[in-house]
């Protein structure tokens, strides 16, 4: 019961001390200059505007996204020309181990050519 | 107000200027809500005009005035608290909320209402924000868990927590206020 009237009493206390402040004069002046202030049609800011040409917000969005899809392709193709790169590399290895190979082969054959030439005339002249 | 009429609403809708007769009608409420709740007259005007900017941003989704006035109560609640949250503010008097002394008997003691208000802004956020919109604005307790988005129960045990912090201070004042008084 006590605790009731208390509160009762501070709540009347808080109901006459909480009253409401008036808002500040010209305040609906502040507001409307406010929004018109974000109506207002903001210039873009070009620093290099002489240098680039005007384009729409559109094409600029296009442009970055065929620039980043480049960038991406290029990334991408990089792996595969390291890889022809390689393959190439691998080719021309193979291709001179062939190539040794035959002039082995090439000289072998001389070699016993030779032999086989010369031989018999040795025989002759014995 | 009249939960269907769209008479400000539309008028705001069709013609820029006309909005100015929203904030006029609403100034009250909005700015003596943030006022009541910082105790700082910059702060609260500078809420009150982000809670109306907010409100021109969104004024198409409005059904009634109704609709309005409580979308922007609720708005100019959630500022302040965001507001507390993000600046770590700790409330405090300016200079030009320091009540005056009055001579001779008056209803609403100035001393004591700015102590009181001292004594409310060092209530927690939420806390404070119910006192301020239960006896500052006089809402239902509905209203009140409506503006703040939490469940009637939790308002009332805000409340109730706040009475209890405020009682002793509440009763140290009247007190204090009452000696002065007839000691004058």
């Amino acid at each position: 019961m006590r605790s009731q009237q208390d509160s009762s009493l501070v709540e009347s206390v808080l109901r006459r001390s909480l009253v409401r402040r008036p808002a500040p004069v010209g305040f609906t002046d502040r507001v409307m200059a406010a929004i018109r202030e974000e109506r207002r049609p903001r210039p873009l800011k070009r620093n290099l505007a002489w240098f680039f040409p005007k384009i729409s917000f559109r094409m600029g969005f296009a442009l970055t996204g065929c620039v980043c899809a480049a960038m991406v392709l290029f990334t991408l193709g990089l792996p595969t020309g390291r890889e022809d790169r390689n393959a190439e590399q691998a080719a021309l290895h193979g291709a001179e181990r062939e190539l040794a190979e035959v002039l082995q082969l090439a000289g072998n054959k001389w070699n016993q050519a030779q032999e086989a030439a010369f031989s018999p005339r040795m025989d002759n002249n014995k | 107000m009249d939960t269907d009429r769209r008479k400000l609403l539309d008028a705001a809708l069709a013609d820029t200027d006309a909005f100015g007769d929203i904030v006029d009608h609403t100034k009250a409420m909005v700015y003596a809500l943030a006022y009541g709740f910082f105790r700082n007259r910059s702060i609260a005007e500078d809420l009150a005009q982000d809670a109306y900017l907010a409100l021109f941003r969104n004024l198409h989704k409005l059904e009634s005035d109704m609709h309005l006035v409580n979308w922007l109560r609720q708005t100019a609640t959630r500022k302040c608290i965001d507001y507390t949250r993000r600046k770590k503010n700790r409330p405090h008097l300016d200079l030009d909320s320091i009540p005056e002394r009055h001579v001779g008997p008056i209803e609403r003691d100035p001393i004591l209402a700015g102590e009181l208000a001292l004594k409310v802004s060092e209530l927690p956020v939420k806390m404070r924000m119910v006192v301020v919109l239960r006896f500052q604005e006089d809402l239902k307790l509905t209203e009140i868990a409506d503006a703040l988005g939490i469940p009637v129960n939790t308002v009332k045990t805000l409340l109730r927590r706040a009475l209890i912090r405020l009682r002793p201070k509440v009763a140290h004042l009247t007190t204090e206020v009452a000696y002065a008084q007839s000691a004058r």
